[in-house]
């Protein structure tokens, strides 16, 4: 069972790093690191007036997370495209190009067939993501001299179990569609437009946190710096972190949304009759 | 037949461990959700051994301590400001120094010796110009320090070294006061919890009376069974008394007989 895994994920694996998908990712993943890396060399003097002016003047280390901040809300968008675009297809294309008759008649069992896809789907998410990671780490060290590690592995920490999440529910979006295309737009409007539009009516009508969607718990990325939600408009401004629950409740959405999504997919592939 | 079966049982298999996984950490999650909302819990160690809670004007005020020191939460409002390099109380102009970024929170030092000089250079403006002030005097009085950060938006914590790094390691490491807010939640004029390794005693003070619960972890306290009914002369109703527990309340009016 391991070893038909395993040679699934490599396979798929291979499929993905060599696929234009990839290559699109890795330059919009560089293209990012490029304009952020040039706003920390000219911004990082002048990072304090982004802020209200009553604060007190900033220290170096506020400085830092402040613009470690700028670097990590970025970077909770960019596993949304990556992962949109690595997993979406992943079982609609299977019946859409009808490869589907040819990998669900092997002897194969479908679960370990859709944990081995989603595994390759999020290994290559995170290899793209190194990109900005490592360019991130560079920037900061020559501009500061120095890097706040703690902060800085609590957020891949909380980026990796992200897009764990994002991409199980992309491939639940992915096994209820038949054509890629439905797929893609469904995953992104969701996304982008049914959990935000969702989080703006319950915070503004009903002043309630949605802490249970997928977008705010991933501010979680950035928040481990400056616990400063980007999604919720408030007056509210301290330069403090989230404090460790705000990091267990967001893991266990994560957590939660991981298992939920991929037990759907498994339900819906194992179901699937390709006609 | 037998293949579907199987494959039916393990899609069931799947989905049963996963909604015992998915049900319980969704229970714990919306737990969770309830103690992050950032307020004074979050920042009030749970060891303190007592805490104060007053109700004035609509704001809320924390005095705290432990054997770390002690720490006061106040929110930000027109008696007290927090602004560059400086923190107005009353009037009242101190100047802040930056301490150190302890836990990811900038921490200010303040020195006895700002707060009286501030104070009585406000007052002489006033009332004491024709008296000169010994400013040495002052500077021999006390070169101790209070300290100070903002745990959130419109909210300071003064208090001792000790007590700061206290509430900021209770936030930090969720072991705040969230889970014994409870005791402190009423609102009265006050709210008081103690806590020591023999008894917990928390109440809150009303325009009428004083609601007190005491409970025993080691000891004995029906000894006081002997007392009730002078107690009861007194006015006190004593609502619930056993070995381990006393629970009564104080009319004001009582006290203020006795005085």
């Amino acid at each position: 069972m391991s070893s038909n895994f395993f040679n699934i994920y490599s396979h798929y694996f291979r499929n993905y790093y060599r696929s234009k998908s990839f290559y699109l990712i890795l330059i919009i993943v560089a293209l990012a690191s490029v304009l952020m890396s040039y706003l920390t060399f000219k911004y990082s003097n002048r990072v304090s007036e982004m802020l209200p002016s009553r604060l007190i003047s900033l220290s170096k280390v506020n400085s830092e997370l402040l613009m470690m901040y700028l670097w990590a809300y970025i970077m909770s968008s960019l596993p949304v495209f990556a992962s949109v675009f690595f997993s979406s297809p992943a079982i609609s294309s299977e019946i859409e190009m009808r490869t589907g008759y040819f990998v669900f008649s092997q002897p194969v069992d479908r679960t370990i067939l859709v944990l081995a896809k989603y595994m390759a789907a999020v290994t290559v998410t995170i290899i793209s993501l190194l990109v900005y990671a490592f360019s991130e780490v560079i920037s900061i060290i020559y501009v500061y001299g120095f890097i706040e590690y703690n902060q800085l592995l609590w957020s891949m920490a909380m980026l990796i179990l992200f897009i764990l999440a994002l991409t199980a529910f992309t491939f639940l979006l992915s096994s209820i569609f038949n054509k890629n295309l439905y797929a893609y737009i469904t995953s992104f409007v969701v996304y982008f437009v049914i959990f935000y539009a969702v989080n703006l009516i319950l915070y503004l009508l009903y002043n309630y946190n949605a802490f249970f969607l997928l977008n705010n718990a991933a501010t979680i990325i950035e928040r481990v710096y400056i616990n400063i939600n980007p999604t919720i408009f408030t007056s509210n401004f301290s330069l403090n972190p989230a404090g460790i629950n705000d990091i267990i409740l967001s893991s266990v959405v994560f957590v939660i949304y991981t298992i939920a999504c991929l037990v759907g997919a498994i339900v819906v592939v194992e179901n699937k009759e390709v006609q | 037949m037998c293949g579907t079966m199987n494959s039916k049982m393990k899609l069931l298999v799947i989905v049963i461990i996963a909604a015992a996984i998915i049900i319980p950490a969704s229970i714990y999650a919306y737990n969770l959700y309830l103690t992050t909302q950032v307020g004074p819990a979050n920042f009030i160690p749970s060891n303190s051994t007592f805490v104060l809670k007053i109700n004035q004007n609509g704001s809320s005020y924390y005095i705290f301590g432990s054997d770390k020191g002690f720490a006061i939460l106040t929110p930000i409002n027109s008696g007290i400001q927090m602004q560059k390099s400086n923190l107005t109380f009353n009037n009242t102009s101190i100047p802040l120094t930056k301490y150190a970024n302890i836990g990811g929170f900038e921490v200010y030092q303040i020195t006895l010796y700002n707060i009286i000089d501030g104070y009585l250079t406000n007052q002489s403006s006033r009332y004491l110009s024709s008296y000169p002030i010994d400013d040495q005097f002052i500077q021999n009085l006390t070169n101790e320090s209070l300290y100070l950060y903002e745990p959130y938006s419109n909210h300071l914590i003064v208090g001792t070294l000790g007590e700061i790094k206290n509430t900021i390691y209770a936030y930090n490491h969720g072991t705040n006061f969230s889970n014994k807010y409870r005791y402190i939640s009423s609102k009265g004029l006050a709210e008081f919890y103690i806590n020591s390794n023999n008894e917990t005693i928390w109440g809150n003070i009303s325009n009428t009376s004083i609601y007190v619960f005491v409970h025993l972890t080691n000891g004995n306290i029906s000894q006081l069974y002997n007392e009730t009914s002078y107690l009861r002369d007194l006015g006190v109703k004593v609502i619930k008394l056993n070995s381990s527990t006393l629970e009564l309340i104080i009319p004001v009016s009582s006290i203020s007989k006795q005085f």
